[in-house]
């Protein structure tokens, strides 16, 4: 006998066989899928998108598109993980470029949650003694959502920033 | 760790005019008023800080109003600009009208 396979043979058996496994693979993933679906119907989450407009009376300007580099100096820049492992301790840090001179320095720092039924999560005030505009504090969350970050200046204007987490497992 | 207590850490000798960072931690349970006792079956009330002020030099520098979605053992990090030999002072209110104090001293050289 002939136990020497020839390479054309070889070579079509296997072309069959990984194309029996790849169709029968994904019919098991389709279940799989139907299952994952009825999982998601049954916990759906709805994301607030809106952003916030006013603040104290002052409108927020919001920079859609490129940023000019004036502007990239009063956005706030937020530093938040990519998916929170605890929602019950979200480290959270924010950030503006600007230098603080008296003339014009970072007055106020708000963090706005809107998934949380206390919208607001706390604000900070700081003057130009800090000398650097920054602040790091950890938040609770109970679902993904879009935590914003509202910086008003000293002359009033009100710009805003935010960032898209998700959170495995909540903490509120 | 008793409640209330406050952990600062600065650094221990600065040169003058340099920006330094300070970091702060105290111990509270932050209830939020939302969440059941799993035993009794009955909502913990509310109880947070809710300010927190810090002087540098018996001058207020720094204002934080926490609401209730600051985590349990609130942290809480800034920076400073080291001009002179002065104390640093943290006075935090909560709602139940305690207040806590901690005074840490910035040894400028």
């Amino acid at each position: 006998m002939n136990n020497n396979i020839s390479r054309r043979d070889f070579i079509k058996k296997t072309a069959v066989v990984s194309a029996a496994t790849i169709i029968g693979s994904d019919i098991i993933l389709g279940k799989t899928e139907k299952a994952f679906a009825k999982i998601a119907k049954f916990k759906a989450v709805k994301v607030n998108k809106a952003y916030v407009k006013e603040v104290n009376g002052k409108k927020v300007t919001w920079v859609k598109g490129t940023p000019t580099a004036e502007e990239k100096l009063l956005i706030p820049k937020i530093r938040l993980p990519f998916i929170a492992q605890n929602g019950a301790m979200v480290p959270l840090t924010m950030e503006v470029g600007l230098k603080m001179t008296p003339q014009k320095y970072l007055k106020t720092f708000y963090v706005y949650d809107l998934n949380n039924p206390h919208a607001v999560q706390g604000s900070f005030d700081i003057t130009p003694a800090n000398g650097k505009a920054y602040i790091s504090t950890r938040i609770k969350l109970e679902q993904e959502s879009y935590v914003q970050i509202l910086a008003e200046y000293s002359d009033g204007s009100v710009y805003g920033g935010r960032k898209f987490v998700k959170v495995t497992v909540g903490g509120c | 760790m008793k409640l209330g207590t406050i952990l600062v850490r600065v650094p221990g000798r600065v040169k003058k005019g340099k920006i330094i960072k300070v970091l702060s931690l105290i111990k509270h349970p932050m209830d939020t008023g939302l969440v059941k006792n799993p035993k009794t079956g009955k909502i913990i009330p509310m109880w947070i800080i809710n300010k927190v002020d810090v002087y540098y030099d018996k001058k207020l520098i720094t204002v934080c109003h926490y609401g209730t979605g600051i985590a349990s053992n609130p942290f809480l990090a800034f920076y400073l600009k080291a001009d002179k030999k002065a104390p640093l002072e943290f006075v935090m209110y909560d709602t139940h009208h305690n207040v806590y104090k901690k005074t840490v001293t910035i040894d400028v050289v």
